[in-house]
């Protein structure tokens, strides 16, 4: 039709039908110039209705159509014969097909099948391929836990069927939590199902797609293993050659995400193995009645970096995050063996799963018998590979650096937000806040599922990719700075200074490119985030001297930056950051008078704050309790025992009140009160301290953390004290080791621990081995430490001590007197150390007959002694017997 | 408003289940007042415009824009459907019906349906020809479903020119409809 004409005719139409019936024809033969053509068409358009017979509903005709297409995917209607089967209805649908309930009826004998097709949109040459595969692999089987292949065929459309036994039953699943079943009985149904597994895997066919909707229970409680849709012969090679690759992508669509193995998600090679998998995530289901991983609101790509990268909860520990009484009441049965199983079977690498089925079933058969298994804890496993353990990490410790994490961005922004009110840049904050927001979101988006469920979790290897990503982000140099101090912070409290390190000197990088060129102005945050990890990071490797330096200029840093548009807010935290360092770096550097002042410091402005109510109390109350440590620790190291075991023990009682899993925090401020017990001679109190913080830094950190070596030398001391003393070497050497391997011989510690074992090997009377170490211990200590050091006073004093044990009179008044002369160079001095060295020098000169001058020793060490641990101490008691010896 | 342009695979999860949900309402408006037990259908009939949608570059102005290129897709589907089901029934061969008795029960129509939507599809291609507004609206009536003023607000037309439009397009597709002797082959392709 001419466009022209048909828009004088629309026009004409739709005036004409405003009008009534009668006038409608003399309105359109009146303005349609008189051209025959359009006055027809109008008046058929207007007349149509007048027809009695109705015009087609075209809606309608849509809706059947639609109606039609959807009617049409199932191929087989009710009362549909295939072979002597007469379709009865459907029973379900797949991913591709179909299958339908039929029946024959044979005089009185009633046989069902179920008949499995195409849909006939599906029906490829691929698909018809795939399904003729199954069906030649069916016919192949013959096991009672498979569901028999009873025919197959093609109809005369060239629909291509399957036959199979009509299971009638509940999916294993729903029959365990129906009935009710037990662990034994739920075990006794997946031997059942390994049964089927077995037989097909022997029959070189991988059934790469066990889930529980495929393992149907019979009235029988005989289990049925069904849908061999996608399974594969182990040597069908034909399909891997030229079209695995369509493969793989129909593997896509068709596998349920959920149960697909980490190969299946990957689309790599699939073996053997990938059924184990499958079998593991089907016993996790039977024995917590939970998935391996929840995908009810998860997207299929979430699943799938869910099966690559969680590790699984173990089935114990799933259980006992059940609401269920009754689930929860599982884990203890399934603690130990049944946990190790079924995480052994759903390791992500195939190579670290049992290599077969039967090795699956061998496990269980023995955990039933109660013979050790096979599979190894993934602990113990780990522990082979000393990269693999290191990234194994407790959930305690990840809720602890979330929250780390998040407050130093709530720092940030706290500050961004004082700059904002002043330069009235909401676009700034609202940036830098989403930004960090993102990222952390990124960092954790792994991790959460198992913080959740408190199980252990590789933590590393998420921090590693956070790492990389943060380098390749392009991004702010400010964000890129807060950033990479977060993740130093994340390394330094994991013990992994090098990375650590390497982050600090990456954010000092960006944080001076973010001065000259960013848009953001957080800047003075950024230098007390970045100057408090550097301090931090500067104490756990050793370097005190740079330490305090670091902190003290900080100190004076702040003081000017107080009036130089730092937020009060801020500057109260920085300030108790700052005095906590310096406390810190003082009690490492020996200053412990200097130490307790500036710990004190930190205390008292934290409590103000607190009391307050303040921006940061959250970030403060968190750390209170390693306020409280610190003082503590120089409060011992100053003589004040009393004070000390006071200010520790409130300091636990807060970090206990806060009702966070057992930290490291607490773990610090046990070992502190039990060193601190040790002083005040209560030893058996002591080792009770000492072996929780202990436990908690095992649970925590891995083996060789600075953590457990000072846990592990606290316990030599107590022994020590309690005079097990090869008890104590022992547990000295093992530290010796932790140091060596993650410190370094060059650290601090490592000669420590040396001068430690030298005492103790004085103590057993094996004066070679402590000479041996004692005079190593010596020589790191002076490549390490400026002349007159308190550790070098203390190793020379010990030596004295050997000498005189080993009859050298001359030897131990030079080495005493050197160590003397040291200790008197500093502040005065009522230490431990200071009355020993006195002690044992009044002894060399009562053997070397200098009475007099032995007497004026003497004095002055018992005063410090008395004063320090009353007459009646140990401490007193033994030098003090040793002296009266020497006048013999 | 945002416009962007992108396979609907890589879109964000939750556009995809916008779309998905979309083209579900859509899919159950077709299945209004048929039998019970449509669900999983309706589910398959969704999926399947949603695959041929994800398979093709997609220009999304917002949902109302959307719902446009659904119909679109909801007629090609139901049209290739149509065309197949003759094809195959029929083995090839060109076949001459009448549409007489095509009111009343839709179920009773089954066989009929499937001509009658080629035919409409090609009407709607014909009036394309001389009136591609028309067209469009029409279009996104019969295959959208979505009211008159939604029509209008997605193409930024008055109330009254879609009222105008629809009526025009109808009368003249019954006049069609009834006009064909009907003994004329169906257009094939």
């Amino acid at each position: 039709m001419d466009q022209q004409k048909w828009s004088l005719i629309k026009d004409l139409f739709n005036h004409a039908q405003t009008l009534p019936k009668e006038q409608q024809r003399g309105y359109v033969t009146e303005h349609s110039n008189g051209d025959s053509e359009i006055i027809a068409n109008v008046l058929e358009m207007l007349g149509v209705d007048d027809q009695k017979q109705s015009p087609p509903n075209l809606t309608n005709i849509v809706a059947a159509t639609a109606s039609d297409l959807l009617l049409d995917e199932q191929v087989l209607r009710v009362g549909d014969l295939v072979e002597h089967f007469e379709v009865v209805g459907p029973i379900g649908e797949g991913g591709m097909g179909s299958v339908f309930l039929a029946k024959r009826k044979e005089n009185d004998f009633e046989q069902f099948v179920a008949i499995k097709v195409i849909h006939r949109k599906h029906i490829t040459s691929q698909n018809v391929r795939r399904f003729r595969r199954e069906r030649q692999i069916l016919a192949s089987l013959n096991h009672k836990n498979i569901a028999s292949f009873i025919g197959g065929g093609e109809t005369q459309q060239g629909q291509p069927y399957i036959i199979l036994e009509y299971v009638k039953g509940l999916t294993i699943t729903q029959y365990c939590q129906q009935n009710n079943l037990n662990i034994e009985l739920r075990i006794e149904l997946f031997k059942q199902v390994l049964a089927a597994v077995i037989y097909a895997h022997q029959n070189l066919i991988v059934h790469r797609d066990i889930k529980p909707s495929n393992v149907l229970v019979n009235a029988q409680g005989e289990v049925k293993l069904l849908d061999f849709g996608i399974a594969k012969l182990i040597q069908d090679t034909s399909e891997n050659s030229n079209t695995s690759g369509d493969f793989t992508q129909e593997f896509a669509r068709v596998l349920t995400p959920a149960n697909a193995s980490p190969e299946q998600v990957l689309g790599s090679n699939i073996t053997t193995r990938s059924d184990v998998y499958g079998l593991g995530a089907l016993l996790m289901h039977l024995l917590t009645d939970e998935p391996v991983f929840d995908s009810t609101d998860s997207s299929k790509s979430s699943i799938e970096s869910m099966i690559l990268d969680s590790l699984p909860v173990r089935p114990s520990v799933k259980c006992m995050a059940c609401d269920d009484e009754n689930i929860r009441s599982r884990a203890k049965a399934l603690k130990g063996d049944l946990d190790t199983i079924v995480m052994k079977a759903l390791q992500k690498e195939p190579e670290r799963r049992y290599s077969s089925t039967e090795h699956l079933l061998e496990d269980i058969i023995r955990h039933q018998q109660n013979y050790p298994i096979s599979a190894k804890p993934d602990s113990v496993t780990y522990r082979v590979s000393k990269f693999i353990q290191r990234n194994t990490l407790s959930t305690l410790f990840v809720s602890l650096f979330v929250v780390s994490l998040l407050s130093a961005s709530i720092i940030i922004m706290q500050q961004s937000k004082v700059i904002q009110q002043e330069r009235d840049s909401a676009v700034q904050q609202a940036f830098v806040a989403k930004e960090t927001a993102r990222f952390m979101t990124n960092i954790f988006d792994a991790a959460s599922p198992n913080v959740h469920a408190g199980e252990s979790i590789s933590v590393k290897s998420v921090l590693d990719q956070a790492a990389t990503d943060l380098a390749n982000l392009q991004n702010d140099p400010f964000i890129k700075a807060q950033l990479s101090i977060t993740l130093a912070k994340v390394y330094n409290q994991l013990g992994e200074y090098q990375q650590s390190s390497g982050l600090i000197e990456q954010a000092e990088g960006y944080v001076s490119e973010s001065t000259r060129t960013s848009v953001f102005s957080g800047d003075i945050s950024l230098k007390y985030l970045l100057g408090n990890e550097k301090g931090s990071l500067l104490l756990n490797t050793g370097q005190y001297k740079e330490a305090l330096q670091l902190f003290s200029a900080l100190s004076a840093d702040l003081a000017r930056d107080q009036f130089q548009g730092l937020s009060s807010d801020n500057f109260d935290l920085y300030y108790i950051w700052i005095e906590h360092g310096l406390g810190s770096a003082y009690s490492y550097n020996g200053l412990e008078e200097k130490a307790l002042v500036h710990y004190q410091n930190s205390l008292t402005r934290s409590e103000q704050v607190i009391a307050m109510g303040k921006v940061h109390v959250d970030e403060l109350t968190k750390d209170l309790a390693s306020r409280y440590f610190g003082l503590g620790h120089s409060l011992r190291h100053t003589g004040d025992f009393a004070a000390s075991s006071e200010v520790l023990l409130r300091g636990i009682e807060i970090e206990k009140s806060l009702n966070r899993p057992p930290s490291l925090d607490l773990a610090h401020g046990l070992n502190q009160l039990a060193s601190t017990l040790t002083k005040l001679d209560e030893f058996d109190k002591a080792e009770v301290y000492a072996l929780e913080g202990l436990q908690i830094r095992r649970d925590i950190l891995e083996y060789g953390h600075i953590e457990i070596i000072a846990s592990t030398g606290m316990l030599s001391n107590i022994y020590a004290k309690q005079k097990q003393f090869s008890k104590s070497i022992e547990m000295r050497k093992d530290m010796l080791d932790m140091v060596e391997q993650a410190l370094g011989i060059e650290h601090p510690f490592y000669a420590t621990v040396m001068n430690a074992l030298g005492k103790l090997h004085i103590l057993v009377s094996d004066y070679d081995s402590a000479q041996s170490y004692l005079v190593s211990s010596h020589q790191k200590f002076i490549r390490l430490f400026p002349e007159g050091h308190k550790h070098i006073a203390d190793v020379l004093t010990t030596l004295g001590d050997l000498a005189l044990h080993q009859a050298q009179n001359d030897e131990a008044l030079m080495t005493l007197s050197k160590a003397l002369k040291m200790l008197a160079e500093k502040a005065p001095d009522i230490s431990h150390l200071m009355a020993k060295t006195n002690a044992l020098y009044g002894i060399a000169l009562y053997r070397d007959n200098q009475g007099e001058k032995a007497l004026e020793y003497e004095t002055k060490a018992l005063t410090i002694l008395k004063n320090l641990y009353g007459e009646e101490g140990n401490e007193y008691q033994g030098l003090y017997q040793r002296i009266q010896a020497a006048k013999l | 408003m945002s416009t962007f342009s992108n396979k609907i695979e890589s879109l964000p999860t939750e556009i995809q289940s916008l779309v998905l949900e979309e083209l579900h309402r859509i899919a159950s408006r077709f299945m209004r007042g048929e039998q019970q037990g449509h669900t999983l259908q309706a589910t398959a009939l969704v999926n399947e415009a949603y695959l041929k949608l994800a398979n093709k570059t997609m220009h999304v102005v917002d949902k109302k824009h959307f719902t446009a290129i659904a119909a679109q897709q909801m007629r090609r589907i139901l049209v290739d459907h149509a065309r197949e089901k003759n094809a195959a029934k029929r083995g090839g061969n060109q076949v001459k019906v009448t549409l007489v008795d095509h009111h009343g029960d839709i179920n009773a129509l089954c066989g009929h349906n499937q001509l009658e939507l080629i035919y409409i599809d090609e009407l709607l291609n014909q009036l394309a020809t001389f009136d591609s507004r028309a067209s469009q609206i029409f279009e996104l009536k019969l295959f959208s479903m979505l009211s008159h003023p939604d029509i209008a607000e997605l193409l930024q037309l008055s109330l009254a020119t879609i009222e105008r439009d629809i009526q025009a397009a109808k009368a003249w597709f019954k006049v069609q409809l009834q006009a064909e002797t009907l003994n004329s082959s169906v257009p094939e392709g």
